[in-house]
């Protein structure tokens, strides 16, 4: 396999998108699925519970040092943010919001991308800030592959847009699209 | 500018900061530590790493500033409001029933927790029956606490949210004043505390406590220092004492876990085994 994990930004108008890609993965997807989502800081439970409903991978908020699996789906839990670290294991950090977001998506990513290089896939999704662009640029710069949601199907363009011009992306898909994508990697 | 740096320089500077000032990062997480030093050394107008280096040999660097600068203070009062529900409801009335209560937050970098504390004892009526020992590397963040710290208003904003989901007796604004813009905490909350320097894994002059609040510091540990700093607060609780992490945090994957049983698998709440 060419890749060894995939991550996913989103922010308003998102989780529709979300749900259906997760919704489409088989149970024993060979690679781990980050998302690190712009949400409510103060409410810890229900997220997880609501993209679960309709997924078959497993999903889970991890907890600090927690070691990444394959065939998982983890989102970034409430008020952190969300860090691949060395060693195969996630970090939290209640660090500065960055965008005035915590989790924020730029930090994902970049941890994301100093971790696997290559080997990491990013994917942008319809939001309403610039959180993310440098995320995705930082996986386009370490040599892994960028992928923007059409901004024309996004109910909200502007991080979409943010990303495209942030980095040169590799390919601009519509949901279906990015699903398809997704399921070839077997 | 820097933007990034790699693991070998980041190393390289922990390795220099351990020959000149004796201290010890290497166990640090690693993501969150570069984040602070990258910013350290821009705000210090470095523009390469190496004369950064080169300064912490020569000495030339303020120490004090420096591990100021690095410690991550961005917490916020009243954090994971039902956290504090759960204490304040289920765990300090029992525990300071006897006047006697002594509680432990160590390895502070902000007055956050203990504020947070202050404030719900004082609303219990429990203040007198309780003694804070509170320790910290920072000698800057220690004195701030102690001023009552110096909190920009739209961080009093998001205290005074949290303090309304945490549901308190009143507003957060009746425990602080306002002066040039800067919020500060009313310091009379904090006389039943005892404010100490030190190095977490280093203190061996503190035991005997009922409570050790150590929220969201653990992780900006590797597993290593994490399960050395675990043994030495399991160390400095009284049988059946209370440990409470960040919602995050676990000592799931720790060492430790065979001195502890969970007791609150959401709001992270360990107690110390008996014997």
């Amino acid at each position: 396999m060419e890749y060894k994990a995939v991550i996913i930004g989103g922010s308003a108008g998102s989780f529709q998108v979300v749900t259906k890609i997760i919704s489409s993965l088989p149970k024993k997807y060979p690679l781990p699925v980050f998302l690190c989502l712009h949400r409510l800081k103060h409410i810890r439970s229900g997220f997880v519970e609501a993209l679960s409903i309709k997924s078959q991978m497993p999903i889970e908020e991890p907890t600090d040092k927690q070691p990444i699996k394959s065939g998982k789906i983890y989102l970034a839990p409430a008020n952190y943010h969300m860090y691949v670290e060395l060693g195969n294991k996630f970090a939290l950090s209640t660090e500065e919001p960055v965008n005035h977001s915590r989790p924020s998506i730029d930090l994902s990513f970049e941890s994301v991308a100093y971790n696997y290089n290559r080997k990491a896939i990013g994917i942008i999704l319809s939001g309403a800030n610039r959180d993310g662009a440098l995320g995705l640029k930082a996986i386009k710069n370490a040599g892994g592959l960028a992928i923007v949601q059409d901004p024309k199907e996004c109910q909200v363009p502007t991080m979409t847009n943010a990303s495209i011009s942030a980095t040169k992306v590799d390919h601009i898909f519509k949901t279906d699209e990015i699903i398809k994508f997704l399921l070839n990697l077997r | 500018m820097i933007n990034n740096i790699g693991i070998v320089d980041t190393r390289k500077v922990i390795k220099a900061i351990n020959e000149t000032y004796n201290y010890d990062f290497n166990d640090y997480a690693l993501t969150s530590f570069k984040h602070r030093l990258i910013q350290f050394i821009n705000n210090n107008n470095y523009n390469n790493i190496e004369n950064f280096i080169q300064d912490i040999l020569k000495n030339e660097i303020n120490f004090e500033d420096f591990i100021d600068k690095i410690l991550i203070d961005t917490t916020e009062m009243f954090r994971t409001p039902s956290f504090w529900r759960e204490l304040r409801d289920k765990y300090l009335p029992k525990l300071a029933s006897n006047r006697d209560l002594k509680i432990w937050i160590p390895h502070v970098t902000s007055g956050d927790d203990l504020f947070t504390l202050e404030i719900i004892l004082f609303e219990l009526g429990l203040s007198n029956n309780v003694h804070i020992t509170v320790t910290g590397m920072s000698e800057k963040k220690l004195e701030l606490i102690k001023k009552g710290g110096e909190y920009s208003l739209k961080k009093m904003e998001v205290g005074e949210a949290n303090y309304k989901r945490y549901a308190g007796k009143f507003q957060l604004s009746n425990y602080y004043a306002v002066k040039n813009n800067y919020a500060y905490l009313d310091t009379s909350l904090i006389k039943n505390v005892s404010f100490k320097k030190g190095i977490i894994t280093q203190d061996k002059s503190t035991s005997g406590f009922k409570l050790i609040i150590f929220q969201n510091h653990m992780i900006y540990f590797n597993q290593s220092l994490q399960d050395k700093v675990a043994i030495t607060l399991i160390d400095n609780l009284v049988p059946a004492g209370i440990l409470a992490l960040g919602s995050g945090e676990t000592l799931e994957y720790s060492s430790a876990m065979n001195k502890l049983q969970v007791i609150d698998k959401l709001e992270k709440i360990y107690k110390k085994k008996i014997g």
